[in-house]
């Protein structure tokens, strides 16, 4: 209900565009974005609406910028397999921070923000995504926000070499919102961009978990080609991990490469292979996605998708609809 | 006769190639020389300073044929992938330049604000701007 009026609102403003948000002046610039998808396995069906979120950014002075953004996800679930509904519309944190811009070579961010490693973990929503489903080293392998500080900017006159240097030593913002609770990050992330079709980087970092008292040391490394209409990209990343509770150490490795061809700038077909293992468990997954994309405009998705898992009961199809305002 | 014939070819060469519009900066700025990389950088919103100096891009309506002359000649990108683009900063808490809607209120603005960088027709340059490039 809150959402349609607020979607109305935003269509019946004045110089609106959808995907671009609503400026009402250089301090407040207002929007947000939803989901909702449609799963099916051999174990569940279910309907959700993932993601209701809400972004509040602008400048504060010439150098001072913000951004707040609350989300509550999944904000609906109903499972049509034990025929159970679930409503939760807390709002959660996902990010709030201050910037502070001096150069191009340094920048700082500080508050809760995305953890800067890679190119999935930059842009996490659907919408933005070209798969309904996330792979899974976009969830297991390090937390994807980070509650502390990230200084960044670039290393040559070309803005080619983009560097992040980011720690955290303390609680996340809002603990019941991120994939791994942990109280300290540190690492350090690189990108270079090579030409205008050709990137790549890598990150490394340590993390230590709260739950489980893991301390983990993190190898990540990325590369994308974006030539219109072909774009491919792979991540990897690798965890050493040693568990201060047990004694144990084992590791992680997670990988996927992902390949997009746009008919258009509205259909598009995806492939993506995905590999994940976890020593500790004793846990390896192949999972490989086919999927289309059907983009009215860019802000808005309509997605279909199969995924094929190594462990065929967790096999699924998902159709999603997204949309950013 | 022949020579009347060559000097016509000749003007009428130099017109079809020279330039239409510029990118102007305010003239007492000591910015005197930008890059076309540097000039798109500035204008997506990836590069904010210039010597040091903080920069202030300024685009005209989406609608105007000043902005898609630059977008096609200057920043080489399509009207598509500058939605894309700017759908993907907007998550980023980015927004794109600010937009003024007339070659004068473009002009007063760059005048007016320090580090303000625009675009206007070349016959629209006056005394108190200085041409950084000429598409």
């Amino acid at each position: 209900m809150y959402l349609t009026l607020i979607f109305v609102f935003f269509l019946k403003a004045d110089d609106y565009k959808l995907g671009h948000g609503l400026k009402l002046s250089d301090e407040i610039h207002i929007g947000g974005y939803f989901s909702l998808d449609y799963s099916k396995s051999n174990e569940k069906r279910q309907f959700r609406l993932d993601d209701v979120a809400f972004l509040l950014y602008g400048d504060l002075s010439s150098n001072i910028s913000y951004l707040l953004e609350l989300e509550a996800a999944p904000f609906y679930t109903k499972n049509y397999t034990t025929d159970i509904s679930e409503t939760d519309n807390t709002f959660h944190y996902e990010r709030f921070y201050l910037n502070y811009t001096y150069s191009e070579m340094f920048n700082i961010r500080i508050g809760k923000q995305i953890t800067p490693i890679g190119y999935w973990n930059l842009e996490p929503i659907n919408v933005l995504r070209d798969t309904s489903s996330n792979p899974l080293y976009s969830n297991k392998m390090f937390p994807k926000l980070l509650t502390g500080v990230d200084l960044h900017g670039y290393l040559d006159d070309d803005n080619s070499l983009k560097y992040h240097l980011f720690a955290q030593d303390n609680d996340d913002l809002d603990e019941d919102y991120i994939n791994i609770k942990n109280d300290y990050f540190i690492g350090i992330s690189l990108e270079y961009e090579f030409l205008d079709e050709v990137s790549f980087g890598g990150a490394t970092g340590n993390y230590k978990t709260k739950d489980d008292n893991r301390d983990v040391v993190l190898y990540q490394l990325d590369a994308k080609y974006d030539n219109y209409p072909f774009v491919v990209q792979a991540e990897m990343a690798y965890n050493n991990i040693d568990n201060k509770v047990t004694d144990l150490k084992s590791h992680q490795f997670a990988a996927y490469s992902q390949a997009t061809y746009n008919f258009n700038m509205k259909h598009a077909v995806i492939g993506r292979y995905e590999y994940f293992e976890d020593s500790h468990i004793g846990d390896t997954n192949h999972i490989g996605v086919i999927g289309y994309s059907y983009r009215p405009m860019y802000s808005v998705s309509f997605k279909a998708e199969y995924q094929f898992n190594s462990n065929s009961d967790l096999s699924k199809s998902i159709i999603s609809f997204s949309v950013l305002f | 006769m022949i020579l009347k014939i060559i000097i016509t070819l000749f003007l009428l060469t130099v017109s079809l190639y020279s330039a239409e519009y510029a990118v102007v900066i305010d003239k007492k700025s000591d910015i005197t020389k930008v890059s076309l990389k540097q000039i798109k950088d500035i204008f997506i919103m990836k590069r904010h300073f210039i010597n040091s100096k903080k920069i202030v891009p300024v685009n005209m309506p989406s609608t105007s044929q000043l902005r898609i002359e630059f977008e096609k000649k200057v920043l080489k990108i399509s009207r598509e992938k500058l939605n894309r683009h700017w759908t993907k900063q907007h998550f980023q808490g980015v927004s794109p330049p600010v937009v003024q809607s007339s070659n004068n209120s473009m002009k007063l603005f760059i005048k007016n604000v320090k580090g303000a960088i625009g675009y206007i027709p070349v016959s629209s340059i006056d005394s108190d701007l200085k041409v950084l490039y000429e598409f």
